[in-house]
């Protein structure tokens, strides 16, 4: 769980890269979701059985509800995406080596 | 690995107070005024981003612009604007001079693609449907979500676009502006006679926007011969360059 909290912090880093920089920058090409990629990336590398993925999907996808114009829908499409993983991980994959990362 | 069979009770316990949550931000005026609590503190960081990204753009592409080349440009774009003028004033267009505009900043983009927030909102007049051009009357969208300080702005360049358009000085031009990876505009009767660089204008029929907005300029004309209509891929103005400052027309 504490191991999530500068993930937290990051999440709002990219927060302003997604909406400021790189929309601005590369102006033809689409943005993709970088908390969407934090918050799946950090799951799949969690041991499954701890939440600490469920929380930073909460607060990722909260923050990018706050610049959305339909609220909730992120918050509930991350939170999703991590239970979706977190049981394909649980039950179908045994990765010896993510948890020595 | 330690893969224990935790039933991860802790989020099934979260699970009904992040619906209560939800639905109480969703329900109530709490939802809006987070949003606008939040872009109220972010905005200055998150348009400075958008600064640095504009200015890290023009340097990847070149666009480096002196003094005397911003005069000829400034030149030229007068002599276009006379050209533009009587042109308009012989064809006896219905385009309305008098639009009360609203000047807007760009806050950054929101998080779904071709959509941007800027900082004029409720407060300052701003109603959902209002349209959205650059400085030089070339459309932008529309106002598509407001809140009391700040607005979320659809562009044309949206998949979800649909409104009537036609190119300028054309009998029978008329078609739908629509957009995927570009911009085009469809549904144009055959018979008619289109050229790249053709200029695309609004129609206000549609209601949606007032007429003889400048959309953009043919770059390619489709015509497959199995099809009813033909249609015309737009070059729109639509960079950030031009987005710098939005105006919102607030009465037409």
């Amino acid at each position: 769980m504490k191991s999530v909290f500068p993930f937290l912090l990051f999440s709002f880093f990219l927060l302003l890269l997604q909406s400021g920089l790189l929309p601005a920058t590369f102006p033809y090409s689409p943005v993709p979701n970088l908390l969407m990629l934090l918050t799946l990336t950090y799951t799949f590398f969690e041991n499954p059985s701890e939440d600490g993925g469920f929380y930073l999907a909460l607060f990722a996808g909260f923050l990018n509800d706050l610049i959305s114009p339909y609220f909730g829908f992120y918050m509930i499409v991350f939170f999703g995406s991590v239970y979706f993983l977190k049981f394909i991980l649980k039950n179908y994959i045994n990765v010896e080596f993510v948890s020595k990362l | 690995m330690n893969i224990t069979s935790k039933p991860l009770s802790r989020i099934k316990i979260l699970l009904p107070f992040l619906v209560f949550f939800l639905l109480l931000l969703n329900l109530t005026p709490i939802g809006e005024m987070a949003q606008n609590s939040f872009l109220s503190v972010s905005s200055p960081l998150i348009s400075a981003f958008w600064s640095r990204g504009i200015s890290t753009h023009q340097s990847i592409e070149g666009e480096y612009v002196d003094r005397l080349q911003l005069i000829s440009t400034m030149v030229n774009m007068q002599r276009e604007l006379e050209e533009m003028e009587d042109l308009r004033t012989a064809l006896n267009l219905e385009m309305d001079n008098e639009f009360e505009l609203l000047d807007s900043r760009i806050v950054g983009k929101a998080a779904e693609n071709d959509q941007l927030i800027i900082s004029r909102g409720e407060n300052d007049g701003v109603l959902t449907g209002m349209p959205v051009v650059t400085a030089s009357r070339s459309l932008v969208g529309e106002v598509v979500k407001t809140l009391p300080d700040f607005s979320f702005v659809k562009l044309i360049s949206h998949p979800e676009t649909g409104f009537e358009g036609k190119i300028l000085g054309k009998e029978d031009s008329l078609g739908v502006v629509e957009s995927d990876e570009n911009i085009f505009l469809t549904m144009i009767n055959r018979e008619t006679k289109l050229e790249e660089g053709d200029i695309v204008i609004t129609y206000p029929g549609g209601g949606l926007y007032p007429g003889g907005i400048f959309i953009g300029e043919v770059a390619e004309v489709i015509r497959d011969d199995a099809e009813t209509f033909q249609s015309v891929r737009i070059d729109s103005e639509l960079n950030p360059q031009n987005l710098a400052f939005l105006f919102i027309i607030i009465d037409f």
